[in-house]
């Protein structure tokens, strides 16, 4: 493996370094400024050299002009309609490669030529914007010269900085305050899992920033994206075809004062290989336990030698915490196979990071009478300390080969791990039973994928030049939860007890995920000759398949009158294993159903096909109308594992045809602003367990969940307007309203007639949201400051859901919900000021975000509802190049050293639910690169 | 579980499937009727029933054969089970609805009329006739006896799920309007080592009685080693007379959501690792204040506890009354707690302790000895009987303070109302007083037997001959 990537580098250096001094080389790509999309056919030419120096830009848009004299100095580009762009002062580096990103736009009027000076064409950012600008909907994107700027280490944070995005719990994604329900995530078009039992959506924390290339956030739907999305539709696209050779080494080491270099950090003993995010075998079930566990008295010899097979571990302890780490590699280039240009990046990231706080705080409470209206009585105070140790490790592969002018193939693998330890310990008074608790969690979590992804693209020359797009995609993932324990007791002052019958006794819960998709798009664009060239089409199709499997075993650990003096370790000691036990009716045994296991544990498929068509017309040259629908058909189908000649097998299967038209208008107010306006409408689709017709325990959050067989897909109907100017140096500022109208919009109900939370997924009565969006980006060359820019964006948004049932009784006896949608905040606010000298290499960036107060959990009856509040969040990045090779970066997370906090409000005062904060965190990172 | 580990090969790695949508059905199980409930006799007098949605039907459970519940058994709406004199049920082991438990639903009728010769048992599947199959105390073997009727609670719904039985299985439901309604009778029971988990923190428990109406006829239970509570009362006006609960791993007697009924004869019997002998809340947390209020009257109860335990008599809260006379509290380690709340301006909120100033909280003519210490009549401290309780912060410390004189009048309501230390002579294993209390009895309300001694038993056991405890 070694030698074999040491041979790939000799190749490159090879290639490099063989060229004449005296010649150099230019790489780049062609946008087309009506479209955004690569500009294909244009003529890029030298002037003045002999022989001529000249090629055209094939169908990616990219071009490379190879033995251009060093001293040349003027690059002419032009297409046919458009104008031509003449590049002064190429001041091309000897036997080096020179990067030209250019948009071209069109012009109506004689051809223009337009001067540019070659400084700043390296710019990805302008071709995102240019993007942004021709999209047919409202679009928002982030490049990776800005990821790398803002210093974000993975996706999460990326996506964060995105108009009207929010993030939660660090990897869901909320669009235009909508919650993870309502949007898409694909990984280069194609579909990838969602590593959640419980939910369909994507967490977006396991690409690491170093692998993606852009992101691009759709926020209204178009015939050729999937229909499932309502917020907001995200691609991340992997880099893939570098312009030129390139290197990259980073290193970083981040310190927090709460958590790292700390004797304190709270842990557990786990595996060898928990530094790397893998278990190491530690957690595994017990071969002991992997059968059948006989209930006590039916066989209490081989009850005693299963019990005594899991580890005696199940509190937490201290330990030491090591700096923050990540270490990334990455090499790419642009080589000859055989005479045919190929691209290929090789990624590799390893990350570890610690999390701690010993400041958190747990409630709950209720609504009591009083003798002025009501009062919020408390009903669990607890404190609580954590220390979360995350591992990721990250492999990409990307190569791209271009067959002839005409066709090109690229292939994509992406192997992604993920390990998080957790140790949870929890301590105080739970009032409503008078007991004194403590509470320990010990976790360990592993979410990995492999993707691997074969995509396309084909000019059709003898079809007025048809293009023709396809993905094939493939990825396996799975997400382990290996031995989760959970040590509940209570007590103070030297007096213990482990009750039972007052919170759920000691256990041990295994839960394993594995999930297939399989996605596979196809795309065609066909430019028509008709109307003068001003219609044309879009059509193409879908087929995702993906399946899923997600197995649960539960161990209570119990025992029959064992005295517990607040040991643990004695607790579980073999002493006191079964019938060792002196002391007690019958020692600690572990008792398991796997009727239960199988009823929590099921299988599900998905299959959907789609097809498309879509008319794109220049009315006019203001004018482009477009029109489309798509077809959706979408196959689900879910069952449990319970044999299915038992009668507790159950199984649902769904089928959901929809068509969704699209009607979308973009009027140019003049060369810079645009006015839109758009009607789409979406679907969004239940997950596997809303539809499940059966009740669950979800062990892990102590809560029932009870899927709803009846549950309708939710339809949408989405209306955007929208004004958008794009100014000078990526000068920009847009404004925008939008509504949306959910029929059948899927909520989440604490069904009031359980003694305990019992969740159900409903249809509630049709809700509405209408928001408000406002985005600019300035920069202060007009006040003589170029290096200066800053940026912000704002969403306000209202929603409203309504839900009533009766519970069996007469309409006096009618509940109802009525509150904003769950997780939908009021209003998203991002800011940022950002200093940028290209001359010294520094850069400085400073962003904020914040937004407004979301419903968290859903209480029952006339207990306030629990909103997350709001997190303020502010960044800070400095970024210093020392010559070519070498770049500094520090920066400073949570500056502001925000709290996390889940609130009850009463009256207008607040209640804590959940609080603790992280603390602030300082990196500092150096990195090598060439390129 | 197959640990599957990602092998980072790729197999078939396109698929090539275009646009086709793969149907495929699951097999469904052959029989006629997927919900009938399924009677299996295994030919050595053993009938395993398995209940897929229909109920039992009305049926009779001999006492010549051993009915073995296999998960949770209903009898459903309608219907009618009947089981003879010295019947042995036995509970399959498992948790949630996985657990053999019987469940009379609302509006069905159980009719188990044992006698003191041939009484009606339910245990474990690995216990005998005898109850010697598995040990005396073991807890947690199976699920419990569930009765759920039409009376009034005080929920903030009409319709109610029973602990640990999904919404979306309606034969869990219970509550009403019909105060008189009638589940049947139970005489002659005995339930032994149930209380099987139901997953969220609690277990089933002996006996649960949720909104059980008047009709309903309770006398001579017996709840043995149950992991959680013996008997709860979640709403409803049963009347519950002649009730054993011994060695259970939670509370003896626990009511909660509104229940207006009334007991007497009550005993429990308390193993070390037992909780209270009575946990009693008014409403459930989202309605604690919720009308019908929980007032029961309990009169002629024993409750003892283990020499060595650290158990609580009782407490009342979350808006909970009743009157306790009559009665005989030994060997407890803490008292009688209360429940005080106060809001931000220091008005006392809904709670028990207001329930008490309203005259809901009636503890009179009770004898207790060696509760919280307290063994001298002459000198003993009211204050270490009657406490009040408030609630803490997450330091442990009290969020507010209650007002002196709301604790002398707790406190002092102890002599006003008759109550006294002094020995009656009883232990947990001769529960029948050797200095019986007969003086100063409070009067008795209607429906209850007018005895004329404290505690829950004159000068002979009635346990004896047909309960484990007292064989």
């Amino acid at each position: 493996m070694k030698k074999s990537i040491l041979n790939i580098l000799l190749i490159f250096i090879s290639v490099f370094v063989a060229k004449a001094q005296d010649m150099s080389e230019i790489r780049g790509t062609i946008t087309d400024g009506e479209t955004g999309e690569p500009l294909i056919g244009a003529i890029i030419r030298i002037e003045n050299t002999e022989p001529p120096v000249v090629t055209v830009s094939d169908l990616y848009g990219n071009f490379s002009l190879e033995n251009v004299p060093a001293d040349a100095k003027k690059m002419l580009v032009s297409f046919l309609s458009y104008e031509t762009k003449i590049i002064n002062n190429l001041n091309l580096p000897a036997g080096g490669v020179k990067i030209i990103n250019l948009v071209l736009e069109k012009t109506a009027s004689q051809i223009s030529e337009v001067l540019i000076s070659a400084k700043s064409l390296t710019n990805t950012e302008a071709a995102i914007i240019t993007y942004r600008k021709k999209s047919a909907g409202p679009v928002n994107g982030i490049s990776s010269q800005q990821i790398s700027e803002l210093g974000d280490s993975d996706a999460a944070a990326v996506l964060k900085r995105v108009s009207g995005i929010s993030v939660t719990d660090g990897k869901y994604i909320f669009v235009r305050g909508l919650s993870d329900r309502y949007s898409k995530i694909t990984l280069n078009g194609a579909e990838i899992p969602g590593l959640d039992p419980n939910k369909n959506t994507v967490q977006t924390d396991i690409f690491p920033a170093s692998i993606i290339d852009n992101i691009i956030v759709h926020k209204s739907f178009t015939p050729d994206l999937p229909a499932s999305f309502t917020g907001g539709y995200v691609n991340i696209s992997t880099k893939a075809y570098p312009e030129t050779f390139i290197l990259n080494f980073t290193t970083s080491a981040g310190y927090n004062p709460q958590a790292n270099l700390r004797n304190d950090f709270l842990s557990y003993e786990g595996g060898n290989l928990d530094f790397a995010g893998f278990d190491d075998g530690t957690r595994n079930l017990p071969d002991e336990a992997s059968g059948v566990v006989p209930p006590l008295y039916a066989d209490n010899d081989k009850l005693d030698k299963i019990t005594a097979s899991f580890n005696k571990i199940m509190e937490t302890s201290h330990y030491r915490s090591f700096l923050n780490q990540s270490h990334s590699f990455s090499v790419g280039n642009r080589i000859k196979l055989f005479g045919k240009p190929f691209g290929f990046f090789l990624s590799a990231n390893y990350k570890i990071n610690y999390t701690s706080y010993d400041n958190g705080i747990y409630g709950r409470y209720n609504l009591v009478e009083s003798e002025n209206g009501n009062m919020m009585n408390i009903l669990i105070s607890e404190k609580e300390i954590k220390g979360d140790e995350e591992a990721m490790l990250s492999l990409l592969a990307g190569f791209s080969f271009k067959v002839n002018e005409n066709n090109g193939i690229s292939v994509m693998f992406l192997g992604n791990s993920d390990g998080l330890k957790t140790a949870r310990y929890r301590e105080g008074q739970k009032t409503e039973d008078n007991l004194y608790m403590h509470e320990h969690v010990l976790g360990f979590l592993e979410r990995r994928f492999l993707s691997g992804q074969v995509s396309g693209k084909h000019i059709l020359p003898g079809f007025n030049k048809t293009e023709l797009n396809w993905i094939s995609s493939y990825t396996f993932s799975e997400q382990n939860e290996p031995d989760l324990r959970f040590f509940n007791y209570d007590g103070k002052d030297g007096s213990y007890n482990i009750s039972y019958n007052a919170y759920p006794s000691p256990a041990r819960f295994y839960r394993d995920l594995s999930e297939i998709n399989s996605d596979t798009k196809i795309h065609l664009t066909i430019p028509s000759g008709l109307l003068g060239g001003k219609l044309s089409f879009k059509t193409g199709g879908a087929f995702t398949y993906k399946s899923r499997v997600s197995d649960s075993r539960k161990f209570d650990v119990l025992s029959q009158g064992l005295p517990f003096n607040g040991d643990i370790k004695e607790y579980l000691s073999d002493e006191n294993t079964g019938q060792n036990a002196d002391d007690a009716v019958y020692g600690i045994y572990v008792s398991n159903d796997p009727l239960t296991d199988d009823y929590n544990s099921y299988k599900a498929k998905e299959y959907i096909s789609a097809i498309y068509v879509t008319a794109i017309s220049d009315l006019s040259d203001r004018i482009k109308v477009i029109t489309g629908a798509r077809f959706e058909n979408s196959y689900t189908e879910i069952k449990n594992n319970v044999s299915p000649f038992h009668f507790k097998y159950v199984s649902s299967e769904k089928i959901y045809p929809d068509i969704l038209p699209v009607f979308n208008v973009r009027y140019s107010l003049s060369g810079s602003s645009i006015l839109r306006f758009v009607y789409a409408k979406t679907v969004a689709r239940p997950s596997f367990r809303e539809t499940a017709p059966y009740a669950y325990y979800d062990f892990k959050e102590g809560v029932r969940v009870v899927g709803n067989p009846e549950l309708k897909r939710t339809s949408v109907d989405n209306i955007d307007l929208r004004f958008e100017f794009f100014g000078k140096s990526n000068d920009m500022f847009s404004a925008g309203i939008f509504s949306k109208f959910f029929s059948d919009p899927i909520e989440l109900v604490d069904d009031p007639r359980a003694n305990n939370p019992e969740f159900h997924y409903v249809n509630a009565d049709n809700s509405t949201m209408y928001g408000f969006e406002i985005e600019f980006k300035k920069n202060f060359a007009f006040a003589g400051l170029p290096n200066f820019s800053a940026g912000a964006n704002y969403t306000l948004l209202q929603s409203y859901v309504e839900y009533v049932d009766n519970y069996g009784g007469e309409d006096n006896t009618v509940l109802s919900v009525k509150r904003p949608m769950y997780g939908q905040s009021p209003q998203v606010l991002n800011l940022f000021a950002d200093y940028n000298n290209k001359e010294k290499g520094l850069n400085v960036n400073l962003a904020f975000n914040a937004e407004g107060k979301k419903l968290a959990v859903v209480t029952k009856g006339s207990v306030p509802n629990i909103y997350k509040q709001t997190f303020p969040d502010l960044k800070l990045n400095i970024a210093k190049s020392f010559g070519r090779f070498i770049k500094l970066k520090l920066s400073v997370n949570n500056i502001l050293d925000s709290d996390n906090k889940k609130t009850y409000t009463y009256e207008g005062k607040e209640y804590i639910f959940h609080a603790y904060g992280t603390g602030r965190t300082y990196s500092f990172s150096v990195s090598y690169s060439i390129r | 579980m197959k640990k599957r580990l990602l092998k980072f090969v790729f197999a078939a790695l396109i698929p090539a499937s275009a646009f086709f949508i793969v149907s495929c059905k699951g097999e469904s199980p052959t029989e006629q009727d997927p919900s009938a409930t399924v009677f299996e006799d295994d030919g050595y007098g053993n009938i395993t029933v398995t209940d897929r949605g229909n109920g039992v039907g009305d049926i009779t459970f001999t006492s010549d054969k051993i009915w073995l519940l296999n998960g949770f058994v209903f009898v459903n709406e309608g219907q009618v089970l009947t089981i003879e004199p010295g019947t042995l049920i036995k509970g399959k082991p498992g948790t949630g609805e996985n657990a053999g438990a019987l469940i009379v639903a609302r509006g069905g009728k159980i009719i188990a009329e044992g006698t003191s010769e041939k009484p009606i048992i339910f245990t474990a599947e690995a216990d005998n006739r005898e109850g010697t199959g598995v040990d005396m105390n073991a807890a947690g073997l199976w699920g419990g006896l569930i009765i759920l009727g039409k009376a009034t609670t005080n929920n903030l719904t009409l319709d109610k799920a029973i602990e640990g039985i999904p919404t979306s299985e309606t034969r869990g439901l219970y509550g009403g309007n019909d105060d008189n309604d009638n589940s049947g009778i139970i005489k002659y029971v005995s339930v032994r080592h149930g209380g099987s988990d139901i997953g969220e923190g609690n277990e089933i428990n002996g006996l649960t009685l949720g909104a059980v109406g008047r009709g309903t006829v309770i006398d001579n239970v017996e709840i043995v080693a149950n992991k959680d509570d013996g008997i709860e009362f979640f709403g409803g006006a049963v009347t519950v007379k002649h009730a054993l609960v011994v060695n259970c791993g939670d509370d003896s007697f626990d009511y909660d959501q509104g229940y207006h009924g009334k007991g007497q004869f009550w005993v429990s019997i308390q193993a070390e690792y037992s909780d209270r002998g009575g946990e009693h809340d008014g409403g459930p947390s989202d309605n604690e204040t919720g009308t019908p209020y929980a007032i029961p009257e309990i009169y002629n109860v024993t409750y003892i506890s283990a020499e060595d335990g650290n158990s609580r008599t009782f407490t009342l809260r979350d808006n909970a009354g009743v009157t306790y006379a009559n009665s005989l509290f030994v060997n407890f380690d803490k008292g009688i707690d209360i429940e005080y709340l106060q809001d931000e301006s220091g008005n006392t909120a809904e709670c028990s302790f207001k329930m008490f100033q309203n005259g809901k909280v009636n503890i009179k003519n009770n004898v207790f000895y060696n509760v919280a210490g307290q063994t001298d009549n002459d000198d003993f401290d009211a204050a270490e009987l009657l406490k009040i309780s408030v609630p803490e912060d997450e330091n442990g410390n009290p969020v507010y303070e209650v007002p002196e004189e709301y604790k002398n009048a707790w406190t002092e309501s102890f002599l006003l109302n008759d109550n006294i230390v002094a020995d009656p002579g009883i232990s947990s294993g001769n529960p029948v007083p050797e200095n019986p209390q007969t003086d100063n009895l409070a009067p008795y309300p209607e429906g209850l037997d007018e005895v004329n001694y404290k505690g829950a038993f004159g000068d002979v056991n009635w346990a004896k001959g047909w309960t484990l405890t007292f064989k």
